[in-house]
């Protein structure tokens, strides 16, 4: 039921994309998919393709992998196509009582589906690709500049990191909760809005009284492991910017002047 | 890093705690409950001290005590000779005196095992080289190296457990503090978890088990009954579990080789007291069968 | 009420890389008014087995027979099978929710569509069923309540329902040795004076030889054993090959058999421990 959900999807692996620093890889996705908006045509979409196709094969993750995380939003993908075919005017191909499929549709529909798709991909390969501790780890030194102004950044990276930890197990909770509650005779399934809303109730307030045990269970676990904020702790996973990444960094930039160039100059 | 000299009063006890008072000021009660009532106790540096109790003698409350999670309202608790209202030594207390708490699923912060490992020596500024050995010992120490890379939710209790024990060692604490760390798990996962504990023992920390498994506590040097935040008896488990009587009016279970031991006394069968382990009991009946 | 479980099996995750078989052609007989106990590993099927016996579950295959009616089918109500068999999840105390002790043992009674009088009647006789005062807590929040407390006040919303089969998982996991003798002791009682059928699910191989009149043991989802404890505990070369203790007593004389021969077998408590070594002894007489 509930506990087939996986958040946070991470493909172990060994790889050079694996190995890349987090925050190289945090920006550098940005970055991918700001430079997926400038591209003009599908020439520049066929870089973009060829980009990120050599990131994968060299990432080693499956492709069945990467189409899965496009599953979830397949409906979204689907519907901005129809829309695009059908909503563009222009020189109809096709006509059909007031449908008419245009030429500019095709193209746009095609067009934006890629974008799409490409967005998806490019975004589901970072975390395919990082752990999300690592996610956590980069986000946090990403952030830390800007603690100065008050930004939590360590707060916020461990936040996440507990969120990632206890997700799993508070679906797993409400699972039970739910079982026990439905051999007790609670209809989770039935009657209108307001009945729906009530009917949660005896799921809903033992699920909060165990987020908050945990949340206090795990404080005091914390805290007698000797945690103390973000000040004056070490990292197991230090953070090292090598060649590696200074050769992925220097591909980006070039493909993002290739974009650039391709899309706008020539 | 700042392992600190200090001179403990007595070199041999790790622990020791002076008619220490601890109360809750529940919402709503005007009187305090008093959790823990001017207990003083002292352990010795290596021992594997076993404490028993019904819910609410004040076990757990002693044990947070220990790790400074709690301070005392009166009375003193020294690790290692510091006190533990020092606020200077917090750090080192709780690295010295580490804790293992009764639900394995609550007191794992990260969703990878290595990495929820080094958070504690993490937090003690160590360096990454020396985090990741001691994360691969401590690993290695409670046998789940080969998972060291898995979330723990889709690990065993037991396996959760253990995790949670390595986060501790690899703080390299003198003395480790379970507060019922066999609870919720299921008898596979006890008895792996009572390995690794005794094993810890062995090779020099000192225990402080919190249960309520008889056969656990007979495992220890030392068995100490708590009851209503007092201490009521404490020995050794053949002196402890010779007052069967005892027991039974502290509401504790008594372990089965006692039980069976006092039924044949009874009949005439001359069963010697320091009859505890079941061992110890097939041993007897299988001499005396042949003395008849 | 009787139960019988034919061929059941059931699939985890059917047509994905992880698939497992929880449950394997599963042949299974629970006789009306009897105690059973079932033993197995974490992991083994227990909880997915009872999981099936109110319909949480739906088989892959196989019928669960209760009273007549096959509860696997599709036309059966979901209420009516959950009126016949009330089920007791591990630490229960985690599905409270009201605000007070009265109407939470009242919400599985008001889901079954009793009138309120009956509901605040069979409320009533749960609490006191299970060994709590109603007229002291009926009116507290169940979270002021300690551990044990807490545990009885769950239980007592499952019994209040009247279940003809009552199935507990693991109820007394957790407690300390006196809770747990009342929650046994309580289990007892609720058969004794409901008369209905009890399904045990337990770790403590001395509790279900002390309670039970049958014993299942399961193993990678099948059911490998079954019989009075008696006939399962004899079988000590199989439960101890897949890691399932015995109950000590048996334990014991096992060892001893092991040097004396002659010893006594059969023993499954610490009073028939007594007994049998006692007169091995020859010590009998002289009393």
């Amino acid at each position: 039921m509930l506990r087939d959900i996986t958040l946070g999807q991470y493909y172990p692996g060994t790889s050079v994309i694996h190995r890349l620093d987090p925050r190289l890889k945090i920006v550098g996705t940005f970055i991918f998919l700001i430079s997926l908006f400038l591209v003009r045509n599908f020439i520049g979409f066929g870089i973009a393709v060829g980009f990120l196709a050599l990131q994968i094969a060299i990432s080693r993750v499956p492709l069945s992998f990467i189409f899965k995380g496009l599953k979830p939003v397949f409906l979204i993908i689907l519907f901005t196509v129809v829309v695009n075919m059908f909503m563009t005017r222009g020189e109809p191909i096709l006509q059909w009582w007031i449908i008419s499929l245009t030429k500019e549709g095709l193209y746009r529909a095609g067009f934006m589906g890629l974008r799409l798709v490409l967005l998806i991909i490019g975004s589901s390969l970072l975390t395919l690709t990082t752990k999300p501790i690592s996610l956590t780890d980069g986000i946090e030194k990403l952030l830390s500049p800007f603690r100065g102004v008050g930004l939590p950044a360590h707060e916020l990276a461990m936040m996440m990191t507990i969120a990632l930890r206890f997700i799993p197990t508070l679906l797993e909770e409400a699972d039970k909760i739910m079982k026990a509650q439905m051999a007790r005779g609670a209809d989770f399934e039935s009657g209108n809005l307001l009945q729906r809303a009530k009917s949660l109730i005896p799921l809903l307030v033992p699920l909060f009284i165990s987020a908050f045990r945990i949340a206090q269970d795990l404080a005091m676990a914390m805290e007698a492991r000797c945690y103390r904020g973000g000040d004056a702790r070490t990292r197991m996973h230090a953070m090292t910017f090598s060649w590696r990444d200074a050769v992925a960094a220097i591909c980006l930039v070039a493909f993002v002047a290739v974009i650039v160039v391709q899309s706008h100059v020539l | 890093m700042n392992q600190g000299f200090s001179a403990p009063e007595a070199p041999d006890e790790i622990i020791r705690i002076e008619h220490m008072t601890y109360e809750y000021k529940r919402e709503g009660d005007q009187a305090a409950y008093v959790a823990v009532n001017d207990v003083s106790l002292s352990i010795e540096r290596g021992s594997f001290v076993a404490i028993i109790g019904r819910n609410g003698s004040g076990k757990s409350t002693l044990a947070k005590c220990i790790n400074a999670l709690l301070l005392p309202a009166s009375g003193k608790v020294y690790v290692n000779g510091w006190d533990t209202t020092d606020e200077a030594r917090l750090w080192q207390i709780r690295q010295t005196a580490g804790m293992v708490f009764q639900n394995p699923d609550n007191q794992l912060v990260s969703s990878i095992v290595e990495d929820d490992v080094a958070f504690g020596p993490e937090n003690l500024g160590i360096d990454p080289p020396e985090i990741r050995r001691r994360v691969d010992r401590s690993l290695s120490a409670v046998n789940m190296f080969e998972e060291r890379t898995k979330a723990p939710h889709l690990l065993s209790g037991g396996q959760k457990q253990r995790i949670a024990i390595a986060g501790v060692v690899a703080m390299k604490p003198e003395c480790i503090i379970f507060d019922e760390p066999t609870a919720m798990l299921d008898p596979n996962g006890r008895a792996e978890v009572m390995k690794i504990i005794e094993r810890l023992n062995r090779e020099g920390i000192t225990i402080l088990l919190i249960t309520h498994f008889m056969d656990e506590a007979v495992r220890a040097d030392r068995v100490v009954i708590m009851d209503d935040g007092r201490i009521a008896m404490d020995g050794t488990p053949e002196m402890i579990f010779a007052h069967s009587d005892e027991l039974r009016r502290l509401d504790m279970t008594v372990p089965f080789t006692v039980d069976l031991a006092d039924r044949l006394r009874r009949n005439d069968i001359p069963v010697p007291q320091s009859t505890i382990h079941i061992q110890e009991m097939v041993d007897f009946l299988c001499q005396y069968k042949s003395e008849i | 009420m009787s139960i019988q479980i034919r061929d059941l099996t059931y699939v985890y995750s059917e047509n994905l890389p992880y698939e497992t078989v929880a449950l394997d052609h599963i042949n299974m007989e629970i006789r009306d008014h009897s105690f059973n106990g079932i033993i197995g590993h974490t992991g083994s099927g227990k909880s997915t087995l009872i999981q099936h016996l109110n319909g949480l579950l739906k088989p892959k295959s196989g019928q669960i027979i209760v009273d007549g009616i096959d509860i696997t089918g599709s036309d059966v109500k979901l209420r009516e099978i959950r009126k016949m068999i009330g089920l007791v999840f591990q630490y229960p105390e985690y599905q409270l929710f009201e605000e007070t002790v009265q109407k939470d043992v009242a919400f599985g009674p008001l889901n079954l569509g009793l009138s309120q009088e009956n509901v605040e009647a069979r409320v009533r006789e749960a609490l006191t069923l299970v060994g709590l005062d109603f007229s002291e807590l009926a009116d507290r929040s169940p979270f002021e309540l300690s551990g044990g407390q807490k545990r009885r006040v769950a239980i007592a919303g499952v019994i209040a329902m009247k279940p003809k089969v009552l199935v507990l998982d693991e109820p007394t996991a957790g407690l300390d040795p006196r809770s747990h003798r009342d929650i046994l002791q309580l289990i007892r009682n609720v058969h004794e004076q409901e008369k209905n059928t009890i399904v045990l699910v337990s770790h403590n191989m001395g509790d279900i030889a002390a309670l039970s009149d049958q014993v299942f043991v399961m193993e990678k989802g099948k059911l490998i054993l079954s019989g009075t404890p008696r006939e399962v505990f004899a079988n000590t070369a199989l439960l101890k090959g897949i890691g399932l203790g015995l109950p000590p007593a048996a334990e014991l004389m096992e060892q001893v058999r092991q040097r004396c021969a002659d010893a006594p077998r059969d023993v499954l408590t610490v009073e028939e421990a007594e007994q049998q070594i006692v007169r091995w002894f020859g010590k009998d007489k002289k009393c």
